[in-house]
């Protein structure tokens, strides 16, 4: 159990791979026992920061401290981690025992030792009675509970993941990402985990850190990062669907702020308005974001809503169980509604839209980041 | 091997003499012309090692090795002085024979081979006493780390327990894994058996591995050139895919050209394409961006959509590129000269941080 600290950490290739800055000032304090995800596609530094804080890639500048210890020159074996891998290789031969067991025996580690680690970590798995057998005898989800028991065994301070579900299918994925919220509670470690997967980053972490092109974009609570996200990238990055976006233009009249999507006038609720107003944002061009649960098509929302009513013409609906969704077009924008699964809407129809003004985000045009925060 | 004990004898033998397998065929021979021939007529003879036999032409003898394999060493009966010079050369080519047997195990033999230390004669001896399989699709995968506390050969060999393959040091941070494909197996099994244990080592060793993947050969001979190209792809990895742990030679692409091309010829390309200066005006944000389009084939809603970029901020990158470079990147010629001018840019400045 350890806090992780990353100061001002960079990551710059030499001139000859590019001279890229994969990672660039990178600020962050991981809790104790928190399960942090570390989020962004392909490219944006998350595999490289984690391989920083394991040792196994050099930082340019900066200090990584596990628990009050510098490591920036400590050796990953020294550094009391333990990592899982997306390609990880069980040995076929071997017992999920002796699989289990293997590193430890490597080190040296006494024979009761080893025993006792291994059945303790089996225990926390459930996996106690497949201890005889081989890995070809176990399932996919077995498997994958042995890889994460080679590491529980070490005993280390910090788990670091990266992308370990990414080789198993979907369902075995969903049923994984329960199993690692059950361990992350019953080890009470620090887990670090990267992921380009928003699902994953969003069921599975206590704390998400959102990044693109080694910039760190927001660190917060998965909830707090859907509902009020920092910039556009995020705002589209978490979420699926993902959030609407559709241009505007905002106007203040007296003590009311609307914003103008095409020919529709929205008037913004008086808590936002406050926000808006004096602002020097009037006449601004904006972004207007819209998660596609905020978008109704009750005749109950259209009512209650006068104010924020607009025309949609519907192409396509996807009944999905629970909910439907329309993919309709607002203003000439293309939108997606995520609506009651008995929506009367039809492709071909013009339907009324109410947008819940109270949850949309306003984005500066320019810079992309959000012109505030609830 | 056999080049070398050639040598030492032709310095000290001036008539015709040779040296056969425990078939007949000629591996040495005073006149080269012969070597690859049968003697003749041996069969009938009763060449046994402790003593010289005389036949129409020739003394013969025969040396055996520990190991089961046999030679018959011979020379010309013309001189009666050949007689007890065949004892001395079947002596010398015993001890030479114990000595690569006892000094030279199999893992020696192997060695030499990836590194084409060896002649086709000793390859085709090495071969035969190693009970080694010549004709089988192999590939080297060569892996690069971090001085390892612990044995990475035994690592590999529990990963892939059952396996006809080999595992050879080259060195305290190097290893040479050479793989017997089956019949359903190739480039992508290599590249899934090279990143599990790339990713196996660094999970329990916590070592930072690299690994390259040479190409697919067909005799165990060639696994100098499969051996040669994985690290090829080890070193234009490097340069080209830094942020890849694992590099396949099958799929350097240009990255091979420029890293096998002259210095001054890829010199005076940059010069015509794309300055260095040029490039120093393109921020990480540019570069990166320019990446990703390059990897999404030139579609600028796809790198838009997985950059998490509008479309239009996704543009306005590709115009600033065209403004400083004068080329644009949405056509194809000139995303094939930016791509190569970058490419050959980093290999240039490796050389001269090498330097």
């Amino acid at each position: 159990m350890a806090k992780v600290v990353l100061r001002n950490v960079y990551k710059k290739y030499e001139p000859s791979r590019g001279g890229i800055t994969a990672v660039s000032d990178f600020n962050l304090s991981i809790e104790d026992r928190e399960f942090l995800v570390l989020l962004g596609p392909s490219g944006c530094g998350k595999t490289t920061t984690l391989r920083m804080v394991a040792g196994l890639e050099d930082i340019s500048a900066g200090e990584i401290y596990i628990g009050d210890k510098l490591v920036n020159d400590v050796q990953p074996k020294d550094r009391d981690i333990a990592m899982v891998f997306q390609n990880y290789a069980l040995y076929p031969h071997m017992s999920v025992f002796d699989n289990m067991a293997f590193g430890l025996k490597l080190r040296r580690t006494p024979k009761d030792e080893i025993k006792r680690r291994v059945h303790e970590a089996a225990r926390i798995l459930e996996i106690e009675h497949l201890l005889d057998r081989k890995p070809k005898a176990l399932s996919g989800g077995q498997q994958q509970r042995v890889a994460l028991g080679r590491a529980i065994v070490r005993e280390p301070k910090v788990f670091l993941m990266d992308e370990p579900l990414s080789n198993l299918d979907a369902k075995l994925r969903g049923q994984m990402r329960v199993e690692l919220t059950k361990l992350h509670q019953r080890l009470a470690t620090t887990f670090i985990f990267v992921t380009h997967d928003q699902v994953e980053a969003m069921t599975m972490g206590t704390r998400i850190v959102c990044m693109k092109l080694g910039f760190i974009q927001q660190v917060d609570s998965p909830q707090a990062m859907y509902e009020n996200p920092a910039n556009m990238y995020v705002a589209g990055f978490i979420g699926t669907p993902q959030m609407n976006f559709i241009d505007g233009v905002v106007i203040e009249d007296g003590k009311d702020a609307y914003l103008k999507i095409g020919n529709s006038k929205i008037k913004m609720p008086e808590n936002r308005a406050k926000k808006i107003i004096g602002q020097g944002y009037d006449g601004k061009e904006v972004v207007v974001g819209l998660r596609p649960e905020h978008l109704h098509d009750e005749q109950m929302y259209i009512d209650s809503m006068p104010g924020a009513v607009v025309d949609a013409n519907v192409e396509v609906t996807e009944l999905l169980g629970p909910e439907a969704l329309v993919y309709c077009t607002i203003e000439g924008t293309n939108m997606i509604a995520r609506v009651n699964p008995r929506t009367k809407a039809r492709p071909g129809d013009v339907i009324k839209i109410a947008l819940d003004t109270a949850r949309l985000h306003v984005f500066d045009k320019d810079t992309e980041n959000a012109m505030f925060v609830d | 091997m056999f080049g070398t004990l050639k040598k030492r004898l032709l310095l000290s033998i001036d008539d015709y003499f040779g040296i056969a397998d425990g078939n007949g065929r000629i591996i040495i021979c005073s006149d080269e012309t012969q070597e690859g021939d049968y003697l003749k007529n041996i069969g009938k003879l009763d060449i046994s090692p402790n003593e010289v036999t005389t036949g129409k032409d020739l003394f013969y003898q025969s040396v055996a090795i520990p190991g089961k394999l046999d030679y018959i060493v011979y020379i010309s009966n013309k001189s009666e002085g050949n007689y007890k010079l065949l004892g001395l050369i079947a002596l010398f080519v015993e001890s030479f024979f114990n000595n690569l047997v006892a000094g030279g195990d199999s893992d020696d033999f192997c060695r030499k081979v990836l590194y084409g230390e060896i002649d086709n004669e000793e390859l085709r001896r090495g071969i035969e006493l190693y009970k080694i399989r010549d004709k089988a699709q192999r590939a080297v995968l060569v892996l690069h780390y971090n001085e390892a506390e612990y044995s990475v050969s035994e690592m590999i060999s529990n990963i892939f327990p059952e396996d006809d393959n080999m595992i050879i040091e080259l060195g305290r941070d190097k290893i040479a894994y050479i793989i017997t494909l089956k019949d359903d197996q190739g480039i992508a099994y290599l590249n899934k058996s090279c990143r599990s244990i790339v990713d196996t080592l660094e999970e329990e060793l916590m070592v930072s591995v690299h690994g390259g993947i040479g190409n697919i050969v067909e005799n165990f001979g060639s696994i100098s050139l499969s051996c040669s190209n994985a690290e090829l792809a080890l070193s234009v990895g490097d340069i080209f895919e830094y942020e890849n742990n694992v590099s396949d030679y099958n799929t350097l692409g240009i990255g091979k050209l420029i890293y096998t091309s002259d210095k001054k010829v890829l010199e005076d390309f940059l010069v015509e394409s794309v300055s260095r200066k040029t490039f120093e005006l393109l921020d990480d944000e540019i570069i990166k961006t320019v990446q990703s389009f390059f990897k999404n084939n030139l579609n600028i809603s796809e790198t838009a959509r997985q950059m998490y970029l509008h479309r239009n901020t996704l543009v306005y990158r590709i115009e600033k590129v065209l403004k400083i470079t004068g080329l644009d990147l949405r056509n194809f010629d000139d995303a094939v000269s930016f791509k190569a001018a970058y490419m050959v840019k980093c290999y240039i400045d490796k050389l001269n941080q090498e330097r």
